[in-house]
């Protein structure tokens, strides 16, 4: 017997005392088979059945929470839509359009003049509107986007301040930058604020509140204004162009 | 003979305890298989019985119930777009006229008030009379208001003129409107 033969005769003996090992332990140990194998199979199925399930418990549980908490949402803004009066609504949203119009508002801003100037003993010389480009989508312009006005009065210095601050009280919503006041001669530089609306459609599941305390403070603060859009009080006329440019003004009828 | 009985006796208890080990195996692998069956059909049911669809539908209901209010919708969302534009406008803008009308409190009856200027928050202006103890006073309570960070700030007092064609005196201060 060669070398070669002598290593595979021992490699076989070797393979065939594993073999009879293994039968030994199978023999001995088969009883314990069964249980393994089951608990291994429960590991198994608690991997790939028990934790994906919960999983999708979990993520069902959290879209129930959030489908639950639209419905209330949902039935809160009915409940608080339904309850509301519709013509308080379009009283309040009058005055506040007037208050800040959706556009620019030629008509309001000489009537707010005339009016105020007329009650503060103030006369009003000569004014010119700093337009600006009338073609621009109102949704694009600035935050607060303003019509400013230039305005020479003649008045002494308290009647101006007193025409200012009735200014202050008056429709549509203004802001005095520049105040230059010379024996007698004032210019105030104006700029009067318009907002558009809010372009896009209405969210149904946004939560509607009841106006706040401040709101209402508010509305009623605005309310007590000087609304003058409704007097004819200065025989001034505005160009055509201009009015055309006054996206606003459609509601109220022309003094001029 | 003494050493055989302890081998038999060694032997039946090492079966003994291999016994025990395969009987808590057995009802270990029993409640394992038996737990992981109940807890899939419990997490089955459980997922199977939650209502999300019922939810949807009283959801669609609901928004049906609002489209009727559509109108009230749209006001109230107006209504409140203006609402929250009107109080920004109202923080931002600067009232002078009640800054000046405060200063106007301060300035006595023989003094007049000749020019104004305001531009960027910034105040330029004019006191003429001929008392110099009410120009004085003027003087004393513009710095007051300046040190007190009230109405105004950073007060200069430009120039103090004296004219003797007519006998007044022209106070000229420069401040910042707060």
């Amino acid at each position: 017997m060669d070398l070669y033969n002598l290593n595979k005769g021992l490699n076989l003996k070797d393979l065939d005392l594993n073999v009879s090992l293994v039968n030994i332990l199978y023999r001995q140990y088969k009883a314990f088979l069964l249980p393994i194998v089951a608990i291994i199979v429960s590991i198994i199925l608690v991997g790939i059945i028990i934790i994906p399930q919960t999983q999708i418990l979990l993520k069902n549980q959290e879209e129930l929470k959030k489908e639950q908490d639209k419905l209330s949402i949902l039935k809160n803004n009915y409940s608080l839509l339904s309850s509301m009066d519709e013509a308080d609504l379009n009283a309040n949203l009058q005055t506040l359009s007037k208050v800040l119009p959706n556009g620019k508002d030629f008509i309001g801003v000489i009537n707010t003049i005339s009016y105020n100037s007329v009650r503060q003993d103030v006369s009003i010389d000569d004014f010119s509107f700093q337009v600006g480009e009338i073609s621009k989508d109102l949704a694009d312009e600035a935050e607060f986007p303003f019509l400013t006005l230039t305005l020479n009065v003649s008045g002494n210095p308290q009647s101006v301040l007193r025409f200012i601050s009735e200014l202050y009280k008056s429709v549509p919503v203004v802001q005095v930058i520049n105040i230059k006041t010379t024996s007698g001669q004032s210019t105030l530089k104006l700029q009067f604020y318009h907002k558009a609306f809010v372009k896009g459609g209405i969210s149904a599941d946004s939560a509607i509140a009841p106006l706040s305390k401040q709101e209402t403070e508010l509305i009623n603060t605005v309310s007590s204004w000087n609304d003058t859009s409704q007097g004819l009080f200065l025989p001034i006329g505005i160009s055509s162009d201009a009015q055309a440019a006054s996206p606003s003004a459609t509601g109220t009828p022309s003094p001029f | 003979m003494s050493n055989g009985i302890n081998l038999v006796s060694s032997k039946s208890e090492a079966q003994a305890k291999e016994q025990k080990t395969l009987k808590l195996l057995k009802i270990f692998a029993v409640i394992s298989l038996f737990s992981v069956a109940l807890l899939s059909v419990v997490v089955f049911l459980i997922n199977f019985t939650i209502p999300i669809s019922a939810v949807k539908t009283q959801q669609e209901e609901t928004l049906a119930q609002i489209s009727t209010l559509s109108k009230k919708h749209a006001i109230y969302n107006l209504t409140k777009d203006r609402l929250t534009n009107i109080s920004k406008v109202l923080k931002i803008r600067k009232d002078y006229a009640k800054s000046l009308n405060v200063i106007f409190t301060k300035i006595p009856s023989p003094l007049v008030v000749t020019d104004i200027r305001v531009e960027n928050e910034s105040l330029a202006m004019a006191v003429t009379g001929s008392s110099l103890i009410s120009i004085n006073d003027v003087i004393e309570s513009l710095i007051e208001f300046s040190n007190s960070k009230k109405i105004i700030s950073d007060l200069v007092i430009e120039s103090l003129v004296f004219n003797p064609q007519n006998g007044e005196y022209v106070l000229g201060v420069k401040a910042n409107i707060l």
